[in-house]
């Protein structure tokens, strides 16, 4: 059962409560706190004065956690990569075993390549009214009379 | 003699620093660490540091805490120091970024117990209060100083962060009603409710030792 507080009895309490006031730090604290505060306002006013990449370099000393962050961005790099060249060699694979196309030439033999690497159709498929067979160059049939 | 509904501290039983400071000087050193001069924040920090560091180590308990959060309060509020425009006075405006500091910590410390120990100094003996109460006819008379103190910090530990905030800004650092008020952001009438039922809280948790 907890009877309404008296004023006597907040006087106790704020008695005990003066109890508090007497919790001290370390002898000396409060002689080296100012000269701390004021060397890491210094030492933070210089690193803003570098360049990113130099504080970006230096964050994780100061900062374990963003030495960890970095420690895992770092591992994320490397497995990433891994499993990007994985993939890159098995696609590369893929594509060497892959079926010719339909409409590629029967027989590498048709294909005639010329000096430049390209192919072009041999020379008498495409002009007009060639044949296979040189007319001029042959003989009519015919029997010689002895 | 005490107002109806009011318990004052005596005055003589404040610690020294518990003062409040002349605002005239502190204006003064406030512009000159303004444009800069770190002397005169030196300065600053000197009159301000064992009211913030009290006030956030009766909030955590913890003296490493404590130390961590005062030294980033004072350093947060040199960065911010261009931002202070006098609305009010110095003191009242760092203890705002202490404050703020502190519940932020602690919210994301959340409710993990931690009652402090730290060795009580010499004077204590001769504290006049708290001989008289130890020396009260109670039920625990025979209770030490460190049982005390053990006690006292378990039920200010049980009170929410608020609460134990303004136990501590009024009855352990001795600022006024009004005082409070402007660094919570709150009125004086929310600051002497909750004043009031931390007290009851604390009154049911250490009856042993105050009945």
């Amino acid at each position: 059962m907890n009877p309404e507080p008296s004023e006597s009895d907040f006087a106790r309490l704020k008695a005990l409560l003066a109890l508090k006031r007497h919790e001290q730090p370390p002898p000396g604290y409060f002689d080296r706190l100012p000269g701390q505060i004021i060397a890491r306002i210094e030492r933070e006013a210089a690193a803003r004065r570098r360049p990113w990449w130099e504080r970006w370099f230096n964050a994780p000393l100061s900062s374990p956690a963003l030495g960890w962050a970095y420690a895992g961005l770092a591992v994320a790099l490397v497995v990433g990569g891994g499993v990007l060249g994985k993939m890159v060699r098995a696609n590369q694979q893929v594509n060497a075993v892959k079926p010719a196309p339909v409409n590629a030439p029967a027989s590498p033999a048709l294909v005639i390549a010329d000096t430049n690497g390209t192919s072009s159709p041999p020379a008498f498929l495409v002009q007009p009214g060639s044949t296979l067979v040189n007319t001029q160059q042959t003989l009519p049939a015919g029997f010689k009379q002895p | 003699m005490s107002a109806p509904g009011k318990v004052d501290v005596p005055a003589e039983s404040l610690p020294a620093e518990t003062a409040t400071p002349s605002p005239d000087k502190d204006a003064d050193l406030v512009r000159r660490a303004q444009g800069g001069d770190l002397g005169a924040y030196d300065e600053l920090i000197r009159r301000y540091q064992e009211r913030i560091y009290a006030t956030i180590y009766h909030m955590t308990s913890s003296h490493e805490d404590a130390n961590d959060l005062t030294q980033e309060a004072l350093v947060k509020a040199w960065q911010v120091l261009g931002s202070f425009k006098g609305d009010s006075s110095f003191y009242t405006w760092l203890y705002r970024i202490a404050v703020n500091r502190t519940l932020n910590f602690l919210k994301q410390r959340g409710r993990r117990f931690q009652v402090s120990l730290n060795d009580l100094d010499a004077k204590v003996e001769h504290d006049p209060e708290l001989v008289s109460l130890i020396s009260h006819k109670t039920p625990r008379r025979e209770a030490g100083l460190s049982e005390l103190q053990e006690k006292l910090n378990e039920a200010m530990q049980k009170l929410s962060e608020t609460h134990r905030m303004v136990v501590v800004l009024h009855d352990i650092q001795g600022l006024s009603h009004e005082e409070i008020g402007r660094i919570l952001g709150c009125n004086t009438g929310t600051v002497r409710s909750r004043l009031f039922y931390a007290r009851q809280q604390l009154q049911a948790h250490l009856s042993d030792y105050l009945t």
